[in-house]
């Protein structure tokens, strides 16, 4: 079964699929305390939640959404020995990620500057904590997909080698994918 | 291959505009909710089979991460519908 | 050996096995104390003998890692030590500074001693594996930069490889967050926050990538198997120390008077951190497993794969045992605590440093193994010494968690005094279990005076 698993392996490094595995397990744990934790302080979470700027939130999703479809689309390009589109829908993928790195900064300066903190109350906290965090893991997929684009630039994949876009692109989707359960849980469930 | 890859794009913008819609008019009750779990657990695959690329791969890669998602989605419906009573 | 230079390792690791001697006769004595509290009082008070015993561990530990470093740095860059006359240098500085502090320890009441060494100038002595005197701590810090130079002019004349680059990341790390020990601050709870910057950090962190890097050299070297496999192994085991370590400093941060949110962080982060050491077992059977050559050195290879669980089961089990805020809120600072910390220590940094010793020393003298019988005598100190830890944990456990029911769960608790009293049984064991692997150390000693080799094949 390990040979299956092994010959027929996810897209990219079996290595970040182990750092991919261990990162969802971590948020998925944080999200469940989150919401046990709101079971038991219901009103304040709830009162809290409505302070957040969910526009700015939907339209995050909308643009990570976006980036990830970008990302694939690059994948889909070198598949085709195609360079220089791939670098192109990378640098689109990477443009909308900063695109969602400034959106939230803008939300974040708007929170703070209104005294909030990560001591303010346990809603604040967990809101801060886990987008915070998320936020360091969209920053490494950019810094991951910046060497890969230098790489793509300068010809070093091809249609029978591009492991290393998988790579980082597996990583991205994963990034995607948090956020998908994030937004919701956060802003949206009361 | 691409046309699917956009299919599958426009249909995650879609699901996410209408979570959003949802939430925005007000509509939210316990059903609502629920079905906006359902929401996220399809995206979610949709994600996991075709960003992902999963569906060639080997079933134990994919089974985990729906797995994942199925788990982590179903604790937080029961911690909301704790918090409900 | 391949380069001439590696020969500096040898006083290094001499060094480490004389203080290690020295840390478990003060163990020794300690174990006593607690059962008979005015054993060698006024002479050697408690308080004393455990300075001695834990500052004892550390240095010995220190003298195995820079040893370890100069054996394998050479090896793996494919070139000699920048400095092998810096690197006697440094290890005579260290050993005489580290003797005149135990000295110190043990001949002159701290107060005087912090009198003495200028501790009104800056403050650092007083805290717990913290009580060097200003002078030796910054000795260590001169020790420690000669040690990154050499190491690290080595390493940028020659090959760079994964193991290497690891080894001195670690290394660099251990000596940055060594300057902790300098940050004194009068509010408690800072101080506090900070020590952890150095003790968890340390021993969580930056030592982890010290003691990946180790043994994967040594597996290396004893399997045959493929560099490239073993360092993928070795990146994956590093990230998870990282990403598991770093957060998970906050288990130290439930109690302290930091903001509550540390009780899920800590909590959540710290409960993964068994998964490196988890993954470091399994790849240590792994690649003995998949093993493409029969080295004749068999005790290496048993040091090794006995790393990989004593860590995986003191550091990994016994610490997740109790670190859950909830759970802690009951164990901490019990016996639980000390169980956990002895099984770990030994586990990952002890066996460590005497796997590489295993590995090198004989090469170090000039053959690929030594004879078998001096490697049966030196298996046997092995498992005098690891079975005597898991019963010293396992007696260190039931004390704790007696103590743990008598002094805070049980709906009238006893004081600290009256339940230390019904623990006294727990401890008698313990210190059985304590000579037992003091006998277990005697031949180990032994074993490196037992003549012959067994030639390479």
């Amino acid at each position: 079964m390990i040979n299956s698993a092994l010959k027929n392996g996810p897209p990219g490094d079996l290595a970040i699929w182990i750092f991919i595995l261990a990162e969802m397990s971590v948020f998925g744990v944080l999200f469940a305390v989150y919401a046990f934790d709101r079971s038991n302080q219901v009103e304040l979470f709830n009162l809290s939640q409505a302070t957040l700027n969910r526009v700015s939130g939907f339209i995050n999703t909308l643009i990570l959404l976006t980036s990830s479809y970008f990302v694939v689309r690059a994948v889909s390009a070198i598949k085709r020995n195609d360079s220089s589109a791939c670098a192109k829908w990378l640098i689109g993928g990477m443009l909308f990620g900063l695109i969602f790195m400034t959106v939230k900064s803008f939300e974040y300066y708007d929170e703070f500057s209104h005294g909030i903190s990560m001591d303010t109350n346990d809603f604040y906290m967990f809101y801060i904590a886990l987008t915070f965090f998320h936020f360091l893991h969209v920053l490494m997929g950019l810094i991951i997909f910046s060497f890969i684009l230098f790489k793509v630039i300068r010809g070093g994949y091809t249609s029978t080698e591009y492991h290393g876009i998988e790579t980082g692109a597996s990583f991205w989707h994963m990034v995607d994918l948090l956020w998908i359960i994030l937004f919701p849980l956060i802003y949206v469930m009361h | 291959m691409n046309k699917t890859l956009t299919i599958i794009w426009l249909v995650l913008v879609l699901l996410a505009t209408v979570s959003f819609q949802i939430a925005h008019l007000g509509l939210i009750n316990k059903t609502v909710m629920l079905l906006l779990a359902a929401i996220t657990f399809y995206k979610g695959c949709l994600v996991v089979n075709y960003f992902m690329d999963l569906r060639s791969s080997y079933w134990v890669w994919k089974a985990s991460i729906f797995l994942y998602l199925f788990v982590v989605l179903m604790v937080i419906a029961i911690a909301y519908l704790r918090a409900l009573t | 050996m391949q380069f001439k230079s590696q020969a500096v390792a040898k006083p290094y690791f001499i060094a480490a096995i004389a203080l290690f001697i020295g840390q478990i006769v003060f163990g020794l004595i300690m174990g006593l104390q607690y059962v008979k509290g005015d054993f060698l009082f006024p002479e050697i008070p408690f308080n004393v003998a455990r300075m001695v015993h834990t500052n004892l561990l550390i240095v010995w530990i220190l003298f195995g890692f820079m040893g370890a470093a100069y054996y394998l740095i050479p090896e793996e860059t494919q070139t000699e030590l920048w400095s092998p006359k810096l690197a006697i240098t440094m290890f005579w500085v260290f050993l005489v500074a580290g003797a005149l502090t135990i000295l110190g320890y043990l001949l002159v009441p701290y107060a005087t001693l912090a009198q003495l060494t200028g501790n009104d100038i800056l403050a650092t002595m007083g805290r717990e594996f913290l009580e060097q005197p200003l002078p030796t701590k910054l000795g260590i810090v001169v020790v420690a930069l000669a040690f990154l130079l050499n190491i690290g002019m080595t390493l940028l004349k020659g090959r760079k490889t994964s193991i290497s680059l690891i080894l001195v990341l670690g290394l660099t790390g251990l000596a940055v967050f060594f300057l902790f020990s300098f940050y004194n601050p009068a509010n408690l709870v800072k101080d506090k926050y900070y020590w952890w910057w150095v003790v968890h950090l340390w021993v969580e962190g930056v030592w982890e990538l010290i003691l990946g890097a180790i043994l994967a050299f040594v597996l290396i070297k004893v399997t045959g198997v493929d560099r490239e496999v073993i360092e993928k192994w070795l990146y994956v085991i590093i990230t998870m120390t990282l990403i598991t370590g770093i957060i998970g400093t906050g288990h130290h941060y439930y109690w302290i008077g930091t903001p509550s949110y540390w009780q899920v962080w800590g909590s959540v982060f710290s409960a993964m951190e068994p998964i490196p050491f988890f993954m470091l077992t399994v790849f240590a059977f792994n690649m003995v497993n998949k093993r493409r050559r029969e080295h004749p050195n068999k005790a290496a290879t048993l040091w090794a794969l006995g790393t990989g669980v004593m860590a995986f089961l003191g550091a990994g089990v016994w610490g997740f045992l109790h670190t859950l805020a909830p759970v802690n809120y009951y164990t901490h600072g019990t016996q639980i605590t000390a169980a956990h910390g002895h099984m770990a220590f030994y586990g990952a940094y002890a066996m460590v440093v005497l796997t590489i010793i295993s590995y090198a020393m004989p090469q170090l003298r000039g053959r690929a193994a030594n004879s078998n019988a001096a490697q049966v005598c030196e298996m046997w100190a092995f498992w005098l010494m690891t079975i005597a830890m898991v019963f010293i944990t396992l007696f260190l456990t039931g004390a704790g968690i007696l103590q743990t029911w008598l002094q805070r769960i049980a709906t009238t608790p006893m004081s600290f005094m009256d339940t230390q009293a019904q623990l006294s049984i727990f401890y008698w064991l313990r210190e059985t279990a304590g000579v037992v692997f003091a006998v277990g150390l005697i031949t180990y000693v032994v074993s490196f005076f037992i003549k012959g080799e067994t030639p390479a094949n």
